[in-house]
Formats: structure tokens, C-alpha cells, sequence
């Protein structure tokens, strides 16, 4: 059974009901989000309502002197293996290893050609690295994220 | 957490776990899932873990506590040197090129050139890993020569100036009055 709830600014609020299975927000008539067959859709300046992918983990840390995540989610630690290489550990395993793993390291001056790579994706972990000038570096600022 | 999971990894050298302050698991739930399996580990504070990686890769786990091997230490001072002598020897290159088309002097090139090519070698010389850490490819400049300074002239003394006298008093009283004897006129006036 679907649902559709629309606020509607000459009735106030309108219940429809049918059995695609669709669960529907609207704003006067217009949908802003629904949940379809299992995936969250919705608008917010998209065009129309369309699925959303999730960033399934992230951790911001500081690779230099004490190395420390500054702040993460569903990544339980990560692992310093040495100058500049790292393992991300994720809390919950993902369903297989093809995400996107993206992200940026960065100095606290700014100007640096560093190069930031990602790589050895598995369920639970992936390794990150970064280098300075070709030479691998520990670096203040390294982002990831997790898309899948 | 101020907890870190350390153990020795398939290449000889140290991992260090650092927990997620935002992670819900304990420290003994992170190791038994971060940690590769059949890995000793040990857990131990933050304070344990150096801050200072310029030698991390010479990390070593001792029954005690991180130490640095002073061979891979050398070893990572000999590839940060031929890293930053490698623009210098090229710079040097030029130089004697350039001395070369004008029939110049090249003996100082030379030398310098061969100062680089021999520059790890102090890396073999060090006992220290502060000696190590002091190394640099670059030549070190000579000291800036001490130019003397003026020799610190007193002051001139002030010389005593003439006190300024009060100015006298319009010659007023009884000394300049005008007597008129009988018979001559005499003005005094003082």
C-alpha cells in the first residue's frame, strides 16, 4: 500500500493511499521526497525527486605528529602503517567493495603539490596514501569518503 | 580515546590503530576487529607513540616500548639527501657548462659537485639521530663576518650655561632720585 502526504496550502493536509508500495511526501502537490522500492528519493533543488546515495563512511584526521581522527563516521579507527600510508576501518562492513572512495590532503599553509591516492578496497577497510613532491608525507589535513 | 593498538605488520614495521572518538566500540572491540588476525598487539597509551616521524618508517616494537633502528634511520637519511641534492647537482651542471663555453674556472664546481656525490656518506659518519636529523644537502653558508661597531661615544658633557640673572629692577628708589643742589644742577643716575 502507498501512501502520499500533501500539505497543501488551500486544504492543509490530503492522505492518499493505493498499493504501489511508494511512501510520498509533497509540498502542495508537488513530490519532495519519497521511499521506493527501498531507495530515498527526493528533490531539494535537484529538479524532481530522484535516488540518493548515501556516503556510507567518513573520517577527517590529522596524519602529523600525534595522529588523531578529528571526526568520522561508521569508520571505528584507522591505522597508521607509516609516513603517509593509512587504513581506513569501517564499523559496519559494506556490501562489497565497489565504492567510490574519495577524498584530500592538505597542509595548514595551502600551497603543496600533494597527491592523494586511494587503493586495496575491501568490505571493511580501504588504504589511503599521500605523497609530497613524489615523495610519500605525512600531511595535517586527509579527508575520505565512502560512496556506494 | 588516548588508547592506541600497536603491533608489527608484514613489512617488519609498526602499525598503530588509532581509535574513532566518535566509534560506540571499546579499544579491546577495535583491536579484536582492526587488528589483523593472528597479529599480536598490545595496547598502549598515546603518550608511547613518538611524535616525531621523521624516522617513522625505522620504527621497531622492543618488548617495552617504540624504538627507532638506527640503520633504517641512516637509511631514510641517505634517500632524504639524494632527494635534495638531486636540484642542486643539477644546478651545479649548468654552472659548469656555462664554464666550460667561456674556458672558466671549473674547480670549485667540481668540488662541490663531488661535496654531493659524497653527502650520504656523512649519514654513515652520524652516531646520533640528532646528527642525522642535521644533515643537509644544501652547502652551509659561512658565517656572516662580524662587522665591527662604533665604539660607544659618551655624550658630551653639558656644559654649565650662564645662570640668567633676574633682570634688575627699573632703577627705581632713593639712589636715582635727582638732587638738585642750590645753585647746580647735578643728575646722578646710577
Amino acid at each position: 500500500m502507498a501512501v502520499t502526504l500533501n500539505a497543501s496550502t488551500t486544504t492543509g493536509l490530503e492522505i492518499a493511499s493505493d498499493t504501489s508500495g511508494i511512501v510520498t511526501l509533497r509540498n502542495n502537490g508537488t513530490d519532495a521526497l519519497s521511499v521506493n522500492s527501498g531507495n530515498l528519493q527526493f528533490n531539494s533543488g535537484y529538479g524532481s525527486v530522484a535516488t540518493a546515495y548515501g556516503c556510507r563512511a567518513w573520517v577527517n584526521f590529522n596524519g602529523t605528529g600525534t595522529v588523531a581522527i578529528r571526526a568520522s563516521a561508521n569508520v571505528s579507527s584507522i591505522t597508521d602503517n607509516n609516513v603517509g600510508l593509512y587504513t581506513i576501518n569501517f564499523t559496519n562492513a559494506l556490501p562489497d567493495a565497489n565504492f567510490a572512495a574519495v577524498g584530500c590532503a592538505g597542509t595548514s599553509y595551502g600551497g603543496a603539490d600533494i597527491t592523494f591516492k586511494t587503493y586495496a578496497y575491501t568490505t571493511t577497510t580501504c588504504q589511503v596514501g599521500t605523497s609530497l613532491n613524489g615523495t610519500v608525507s605525512d600531511e595535517v589535513y586527509l579527508n575520505v569518503s565512502i560512496l556506494r | 580515546m588516548t588508547k592506541r593498538i600497536v603491533y608489527t605488520n608484514t613489512d617488519g614495521g609498526i602499525s598503530v590503530i588509532i581509535p574513532s572518538p566518535d566509534s560506540d566500540l571499546t579499544i579491546e572491540q577495535i583491536a579484536a576487529k582492526d587488528v589483523p588476525p593472528n597479529t599480536d598487539y598490545k595496547i598502549v597509551d598515546v603518550s608511547e607513540i613518538p611524535t616525531d616521524r621523521e624516522f617513522r618508517s625505522a620504527w621497531e616494537n622492543s618488548d617495552e616500548k617504540i624504538e627507532i633502528n638506527f640503520d633504517k634511520a641512516k637509511k631514510i637519511t641517505k634517500q632524504r639527501l639524494r632527494e635534495e641534492r638531486k636540484p642542486l647537482l643539477a644546478a651545479q651542471d649548468v654552472e659548469y657548462l656555462k664554464a666550460l663555453e667561456v674556458n672558466g674556472d671549473t674547480s670549485e664546481i667540481i668540488k662541490e659537485k663531488k661535496r654531493l656525490r659524497d653527502i650520504t656518506k656523512l649519514a654513515d659518519a652520524a652516531t646520533t639521530l640528532d646528527e642525522l636529523k642535521e644533515l643537509k644537502a644544501e652547502k652551509p653558508k659561512p658565517p656572516e663576518p662580524i662587522i665591527p661597531v662604533d665604539p660607544v661615544v659618551p655624550d658630551e658633557p653639558v656644559l654649565p650655561t650662564d645662570p640668567i640673572l633676574p633682570t634688575p629692577p627699573d632703577p627705581v628708589g632713593p639712589e636715582s632720585e635727582v638732587k638738585i643742589p642750590l645753585g647746580n644742577l647735578i643728575v646722578r643716575i646710577d
